[in-house]
């Protein structure tokens, strides 16, 4: 016990921290931006930091990217709701009853709903985090390599089936996700592969100019593609009238609101695959059929502003649920912020609560903090974000290559990762062209080391019997998760008209 | 159409790499069956798997799309896109080929410019500042304040 108050207050005192404070400020105020920017997403915001945050210590460096993935969250709103135009994938049911309320004249007052109910949301997901990770964390210490090899292939089944609009395609990103991490040096036997002699590729693709490459360089090709068009869909709401409010009383009847979508949002962002823009409109759905006036719904209704919000944001708890307890990252976010600490030599996974205890409460620490902080910077900063809406692309992609290349070439000075960023730029521009999902690629790129070790040593275990996955319940019990999962799916994208997975809408990156 | 040239180009990377393996991956003996070469095959076979299944809806679709009599329509504004899409991959790949020469500042500051009149050719003056003025920020910032060395003119004294 007094180990674990030691680890508490040591945890804890990062709040005390000023690298830490302005570290996480920063990520805020980054994060809204880049979020209400249609186009830029977190991903890529996080992705051209990590070059830079690379030799800062881990604590305020997570500070910094879980500032940017909250306060993006939430940053979608906002040209959602002045522009008619999500932000970020995770804001489109925002703008069903947002920008009616913004063309109401109630733009502000719709602005701090979504606040209040991202920060609501988001802070009741991290607790449930706090308070089931360390019991499940306890349960996984008893998996073994055999319970790890059927609990890895349901997470990539799932993530592969259930991301993108197509089943197929999924599964192809989460096989070419397989493809990329075998080049380079076997992790077992330790022999080079598809290296083609080139030294470079000896340790394999390095995951910072990949991750820079298929996310903020293909959006930077997007653009150049479509020009103008994909900025500016919609009209920018009236001038803000700060008198335009949000009173606790109109809060009030929202609270039950944001309960369920939090709920909703936490347990959708604990699946791996799924993600915050289904969790938005699962929340938003349950709003309405429990409204006491659906009819108000699509018509600025601030109970489905504030549902769409908070499912979507209550999504960070839930997906870092498994990413702390298992090491395994459900969106690319999070497997973006695996790649970060294994990069800062932290190993995520059960362990972490024996080994790095302290960390983990920086980690509970920083995510309150940062909610807190989001509040605040989103109350007084209406105004101010609500102009970067009307940022031109013309101006803003080139300097985002920019910022690409300097943040790749900073992080071992090598021109041979600025050409892996751009192949993976093309790369990224292809699969988003040909509608497949980034996610399964990312997440089977950085779990696939793991699967294959642990499935050689379960193999040894079992010397060589494949059934011997059969043998322990667990293990069982997750391939026959996998094998239901993979029917309901199939069969539930059956029930949906086949060509809505051809043609659809536009391509955007996962998150 | 997309859903078969994807099926295509995902069945000739996975032909590809299944033909790589015996001459990229070692084939060590394993007492138990997983070799360096296991997870490689498995995910080549995969791939093909897939990727003639992808193929095989595509097709069907296809049959049923031109059955109704569903035209396949060019759309002109995309053509543009694509033009100026290869244009900055062009400036992409220069400014790459160009870096280690002409060192960070004037390439960057000349590239952010060129990017900026792809997109659009008003304000030039503008984003000729913006392009310069991006150039010097970062140097500033990496090279000055975080200490990391940016490439430098071959010829110095150019800038």
């Amino acid at each position: 016990m007094a180990e674990w108050l030691a680890s508490f207050v040591g945890g804890f005192s990062v709040l005390i921290d000023p690298i830490t404070l302005l570290a996480a400020l920063t990520g805020i105020i980054v994060g809204v931006i880049v979020g209400a920017i249609p186009g830029l997403g977190i991903a890529i915001a996080i992705a051209v930091s990590i070059p830079v945050t690379f030799t800062m210590p881990a604590v305020p460096v997570l500070a910094y990217m879980l500032g940017i993935y909250k306060a993006g969250t939430y940053g979608g709103s906002i040209s959602a709701i002045l522009m008619n135009t999500p932000g970020t994938p995770a804001a489109a049911a925002t703008v069903l009853d947002g920008y009616p309320m913004a063309e109401q004249g109630r733009p502000v007052k719709a602005l701090r709903i979504a606040l209040v109910a991202s920060v609501a949301a988001d802070l009741m997901s991290v607790l449930v985090l706090i308070l089931v990770a360390e019991p499940l964390a306890r349960i996984a210490l008893k998996f073994g390599p055999i319970e790890i090899v059927s609990l890895l292939l349901f997470s990539l089944t799932v993530v592969a089936a259930v991301s993108g609009r197509d089943i197929l395609k999924g599964l192809l990103a989460a096989v070419f996700g397989v493809m990329l991490a075998t080049i380079g040096f076997d992790p077992v036997a330790g022999v080079s592969r598809f290296s083609f002699g080139i030294v470079n590729l000896d340790d394999g693709i390095s995951i910072i100019p990949m991750l820079v490459g298929l996310f903020a360089v293909s959006e930077v090709m997007f653009v150049f593609e479509q020009g103008l068009r994909r900025s500016g869909s919609g009209k920018v709401a009236r001038v803000l009238d700060p008198d335009d409010g949000l009173t606790f009383a109109e809060v009030r009847p929202l609270m039950p609101i944001f309960v369920r979508a939090s709920a909703i949002g936490t347990s959708i962002g604990s699946l791996p695959g799924i993600g915050s823009t289904v969790a938005a409109f699962l929340s938003y759905a349950d709003a309405r059929r429990r409204s006491g006036n659906p009819e108000r719904f699509g018509k600025g209704s601030p109970e489905g502003l504030a549902a769409a919000e908070a499912g979507n944001n209550a999504v960070i708890g839930g997906a870092l649920i498994p990413l702390l307890t298992l090491g395994i990252p459900g969106d690319v976010i999070t497997a973006i912020l695996l790649g970060v600490l294994t990069l800062q030599g932290i190993t995520v996974g059960p362990l972490i609560f024996e080994e790095h205890r302290e960390f983990v409460f920086q980690i509970f620490a920083i995510l309150i903090l940062s909610s807190v902080m989001l509040l605040a910077v989103g109350y007084y900063a209406t105004q101010l974000f609500s102009r970067v809406t009307r940022f031109n692309n013309a101006i803003i992609f080139p300097i985002v290559f920019a910022l690409c290349v300097v943040g790749t070439f900073t992080l071992r000075n090598s021109y041979f990762d600025l050409w892996t960023m751009l192949v993976f730029g093309i790369i990224g521009y292809l699969m988003r062209r040909a509608d497949m999902p980034l996610a399964p690629l990312i997440i089977t790129f950085v779990l696939i080391e793991r699967f294959e070790q642990a499935l050689r040593q379960a193999l040894i275990i079992g010397r060589g019997d494949w059934t011997v996955f059969l043998t322990k319940p667990i293990s069982l019990g997750f391939l026959v998760l996998t094998a239901l999962a993979l029917v309901s799916i199939v069969r539930s994208r059956r029930r949906s008209t086949p060509a809505a997975s051809q043609t659809g809408g536009p391509p955007s990156s996962d998150p | 159409m997309v859903g078969i040239a994807t099926a295509l180009v995902a069945i000739a990377i996975s032909v590809s790499y299944l033909l790589l393996i015996p001459s990229q991956v070692p084939a060590l003996s394993s007492p138990f069956g997983v070799t360096s070469q296991t997870i490689p095959y498995l995910a080549g076979t995969l791939g093909l798997a897939f990727g003639g299944a992808l193929l095989a809806r595509g097709l069907i679709w296809r049959n049923r799309a031109s059955d109704d009599g569903i035209p396949v329509q060019a759309d002109p504004e995309s053509r543009a896109g694509y033009g100026r899409l290869v244009l900055a991959l062009v400036v992409f790949i220069g400014y790459l080929m160009v870096l280690p020469i002409a060192g960070y500042l004037l390439s960057t500051a000349v590239t952010v410019f060129v990017l900026m009149l792809l997109v659009s050719r008003d304000r030039l003056v503008l984003k000729a500042v913006l392009g310069s003025a991006t150039a010097v920020v970062l140097f500033v910032l990496f090279a000055e304040l975080l200490n990391i060395r940016l490439p430098t003119p071959l010829v110095r004294g150019v800038l």
